[in-house]
């Protein structure tokens, strides 16, 4: 509306007003005039024809609001008086829109999290139709389980359900040839799998169905980031080659910005291109497969086929295929199931927290609202309606709430800065996270929401205002009565419940994060040097070159000034989860296929336990004299020995990888060494063996540990520069300390840790203040009768012990209700807690106490000053 | 507040003042001395009240207000039914009607 508009629309109302008052005058004026002719008295006359008419003022109240033209122009007059009032109380204000800022900013915040992980559709075409597929291996603890080639062929050819079906495998890849080396992640895909997703590359073309052949396959697509952090983004890319593991590779696109395979951090993607033999492997299980369903077709009907196919599979091929049957999991799902418990907790907790909030503005309204009585009661006698007085008490919270919105918004822009630098880089499309129109209409949604529910009940209180006993109180600046203390007493109780509940959470949260800090590894992170070290297979093709690079590597290391020791594995503990292997124990017949556990295994250099910190329990390490002609040995866990030889001594014992009839050496076990947390670092340690490299041809070690004596991360440098001596081109990728690397294993449980906690933190202090604020309230208005009981001869601590009973009085309550309710509401983060259960006693009995403490001290502090009050003063006080 | 006027039904004064204004212009105490006349002095009207009634009406379109002189010279405005207010007024009393009716019904064959 323009402010023309307005005036005009003013102007109008003025006139109209006018003419009422004139018609109204007139009516009346013309029923005095009848009541004189009746033979009245003229004040009675005027008196009769006032009782005849009715209340005037009332009437034209009403008449007013009657008139739908005036509602903006009066909507107008609140806002601008509202604003009157909030600068007039700069104080109040203050506190009010701080509080509400906090509460706002928070939701805006995580409501933005779950918005772009949760809510926002991937960036593929109608990605409602994607699934993942997997076979289905539960019997062997893997429910959902990688395919192999032959069993996807074999869907894709049967299914009629699906549009099409596309595979991929993970590959990395040594990039050399300009600058320095570097270690890339990648994948093969299924020639048409970018349309299958419908994401075009953004430059060149999409790769040929003729390059998914054997041999055929040396054309590489670059992602954005390495196309322009690697290639300057020059378009003439396209058409050259680049060399990736010693070949050569012709780059035939670039993908769009933003695109990634879901959940990865691919790179740059090859051709899948199949080879015969790999063609028809079923028991290597390895691909990953995604689906796009015909229109029409439900999950029902899809996960109905693929069960069929699945049973028919197992029926064709009854060894490979034991016990593996189908799994169809939505995109979505498969992507968001395992963060979304998290973020829907936080999301709870934030709204918790504006509860908090806008109980505290609440009760700042009411203990206002009750020192403007005098002004209700006016404006009430002058004929103010009460529904018009509702109105603008409300105009006056839906302008807070605003203003605390608008800074909340600011708030939430800088705390999803904060937020983003340590959010885990595991949740899917993290670096998308930003403030966007949905984000903006929630918040305006929630800060409109926030003003109606704090406003409520002030504007209540104000229609249900009782004008006579205010008027009989002679004007004094009572109590709003016992209606006004109940309400904010319950205001005070449901802030502590909420606050408790949040604390129980964080306390949950935390006590479950020291829980998993205090994990034992299995392994000494500190002074613990991490790198990656992968040779290219075309360049080192000989199990005597790749020992040989290795063995030089570690001498040269070891050689560096800070360097204790150094060894190199295949796959460092907490970086990989996988090569696991079933074995064969020597004079024992194989269990059946589906009995057979997993051991995972690794492949190291001698010294490995003493630069990784793993306590050898019994035996010996490997040493330098661990060749391909000596005895072939093992090293195992102490949970390897005691599953296949309780009670027995292991070594001596011989065991081998895969089954008793396969081509492999046995290994006679050598000794035995604590367990490590290898793949996982909150469930159990699996089964585990070591290998000694020198003694493997089939699968070389891709990673260097270096035990040092300094700074760890002071020496990534120097030895990167050590491992480029000896082969300029190889890359060196991932240097990291192992404490980085545990750190990051829990670093989503450290995310909900850290956010839950401030959450809880921050309702602490609003409760804090709320319960500040009321027992201050309360004070004040007792002065009086606390000047009388002083001057009656009331002991000080008296006094001091009935106002703190009050306040103490509402925290229990509050408390007692935050049980019940954390009671029951903590078992939905069940799934988010390790090592303590969601009704830990000691968590509830510390929470209760800390709130306790909070609570008393808050109401201290007024108490202390209705202590100090001078009866002579408190008596005069009117 | 006096109590023992009888009140009238919520949403019927709107066309007891439709209907007061069938047959030609009036002003506000007259819409009140015409209401208690019809209904043979049975209904009163708290005359104040007519004033957001009357306006609520002007709002709707269906009456028009101009100034003009009462019996006894005094300015008044004078509310004329307009075309769409006998439109209305036809509604109501359709709608009225059928209201008692049903009310009879059930209280005659409760």
């Amino acid at each position: 509306m323009t402010l023309w508009r307005r005036v005009l629309a003013l102007v109008h109302r003025q006139n109209k007003d006018m003419e009422m008052n004139e018609e109204i005058e007139q009516h009346l004026a013309e029923l005095t005039a009848r009541n004189l002719a009746e033979g009245m008295s003229p004040t009675e006359a005027r008196h009769a024809a006032h009782r005849q008419f009715g209340g005037v003022e009332q009437i034209k109240e009403v008449a007013r609001a009657e008139r739908i033209l005036t509602w903006p122009a009066e909507f107008w007059q609140d806002v601008q008086y509202g604003v009157r009032l909030l600068l007039k109380n700069p104080g109040f204000t203050i506190v009010a829109v701080v509080a509400l800022a906090l509460g706002i900013g928070a939701n805006s915040a995580i409501f933005s999290v779950v918005n772009t992980v949760v809510l926002r559709p991937f960036p593929y075409k109608n990605p409602d139709q994607l699934v993942v597929v997997w076979e289905d291996a539960t019997q062997v603890g893997f429910p959902r389980n990688t395919p192999s080639p032959a069993n996807f062929l074999d869907w894709r050819q049967q299914a009629t359900v699906f549009q099409d079906l596309g595979a991929m495998a993970p590959r990395s890849f040594n990039l050399t040839g300009e600058g320095e080396p570097e270690r890339l992640d990648g994948r093969r895909v299924s020639s048409y799998l970018f349309s299958l997703l419908g994401v075009e590359p953004q430059l060149g073309r999409n790769f040929l169905p003729e390059e998914d052949q054997p041999g055929k396959g040396h054309v590489v697509i670059l992602g954005y980031g390495l196309w322009q952090r690697r290639f300057a983004a020059n378009p003439a890319i396209i058409g050259r080659s680049i060399s990736l593991n010693g070949e050569s590779y012709n780059v035939v696109g670039v993908m769009p910005r933003g695109f990634e395979l879901p959940t990865f951090k691919d790179q740059l993607w090859v051709p899948l291109a199949f080879d015969a033999k790999e063609a028809g492997e079923r028991g290597n299980h390895f691909l990953e497969v995604v689906g796009r369903l015909r229109p029409g077709i439900d999950l029902k009907q899809v996960r109905t086929e693929m069960d069929t196919i699945g049973l028919r599979l197992q029926k064709q091929y009854p060894e490979e295929n034991d016990h593996i049957g189908v799994v169809v999991v939505p995109l979505h799902e498969q992507i968001v199931g395992d963060v979304k418990p998290a973020l829907l907790l936080l999301l709870g907790a934030v709204g918790f927290v504006l509860l908090v909030a806008c109980a505290n503005v609440a009760n700042l309204l009411l203990a206002r609202a009750a020192v403007r009585q005098k002004e209700t009661a006016l404006r009430l006698a002058l004929g103010a309606g009460r529904s018009r007085l509702v109105r603008q008490f409300l105009a006056e919270s839906l302008l807070l709430a605003m203003l605390g919105g608008g800074f909340g918004l600011i708030l939430s822009v800088v705390g999803l800065d904060l937020l983003k630098s340590f959010i885990p880089d595991s949740i899917p499309q993290a670096g998308a996270i930003a403030i966007d129109t949905r984000v903006l209409i929630f918040t305006i949604l929630v800060s409109l929401g926030t003003g109606f529910v704090f406003g409520l009940a002030p504007a209540l209180q104000a229609a249900r205002f009782d004008l006579n006993s205010t008027l009989k109180e002679g004007g004094r600046e009572s109590n709003a009565g016992p209606r006004g203390n109940r309400l904010r007493g319950l205001l005070v109780v449901a802030e502590v419940a909420l606050s408790f509940v949040l604390l129980i959470g964080a306390g949950l949260l935390i006590n479950s994060f020291i829980h998993l800090r205090n994990l034992d590894p299995g392994f000494r992170a500190d002074h613990l040097l991490a790198m990656k070290v992968e040779l290219p297979e075309s360049k080192y093709s000989t199990q005597a070159a790749r020992s040989a690079f290795y063995r030089e590597v570690i001498r040269r290391a070891e050689t560096l000034p800070g360097v204790r020791s150094a060894a190199v594995a295949s796959n460092l503990p907490l970086t990989y989860n996988g090569d696991s292997v079933s074995v064969a124990i020597e004079g024992r017949a194989d269990p059946p296929p589906n009995q057979r556990p997993d051991v995972i295994m690794r492949v190291i250099s001698p010294r490995y336990f003493e630069t990784m910190g793993i306590p050898l329990v019994q035996g010996r390490d490997f040493t330098s004299a661990d060749v391909e002609s000596t005895t072939w040995g093992a090293v195992i866990s102490e949970k390897t020995a005691r599953y296949f030889w309780p009670g027995e001594n292991p070594i001596g014992k011989r065991i081998k990888p895969g089954s008793s009839t396969s081509s492999s050496h046995w290994r006679q076990v050598i000794g035995v060494v604590k367990d490590v947390r290898q793949n996982d670092f909150i469930a159990e340690p699996k089964l585990q063996m070591y290998f000694c490299h020198e003694q493997v041809d089939w699968f070389p070690p891709n990673a260097l540990a270096v035990r040092t004596s300094v700074d760890p991360l002071s020496l990534g440098a120097a030895v990167r520069r050590t491992i480029w001596e000896i082969d300029k081109d190889e890359p060196v990728s991932d240097i990291r300390s192992m404490e980085q690397v545990v750190s990051e294993a829990v670093a989503r449980q450290r995310f909900s840790m850290l956010l839950l906690g401030i959450f809880a933190n921050l309702a602490l202090i609003l409760a804090g203040v709320g319960i500040y604020g009321v027992m201050s309230y309360s004070v004040a208005q007792r002065t009086h009768e606390i000047g009388v009981r002083m001057a009656l001869g009331a002991q000080k601590s008296h006094i001091l012990k009935m106002t703190m009973r009050e306040g103490v009085r509402l925290v229990v309550v509050g408390i007692v209700i935050g049980l019940a309710a954390a009671f029951v509401l903590t078992r939905v983060m069940e799934s988010l807690l390790f090592g303590v259960s969601a009704t830990d006693p000691g968590t509830f009995a510390a929470i209760s106490l800390l709130l306790m403490t909070v609570a008393l001290l808050a109401s201290c502090i007024p108490a202390w000053r209705a202590m100090k009050v001078d009866p002579v003063i408190a008596l005069h006080y009117q | 507040m006096n109590k023992e006027k009888p009140d009238l039904l919520y949403g019927t004064l709107d066309m007891l003042i439709l209907r007061a204004l069938q047959h030609g212009p009036r002003h506000g105490l007259g819409i009140a001395d015409r209401i208690q006349q019809i209904s043979q002095e049975i209904l009163r009207v708290e005359q104040g009240s007519l004033y957001p009634a009357l306006y609520r009406l002007e709002a709707q379109g269906w009456v028009k207000a101009e100034w003009g002189l009462s019996d006894n010279n005094r300015k008044a405005r004078f509310y004329k039914l307009t075309a769409a207010g006998r439109k209305q007024l036809e509604a109501e009393r359709e709608h009225w009607s059928r209201i008692v009716m049903g009310i009879n019904r059930v209280l005659a064959n409760g």
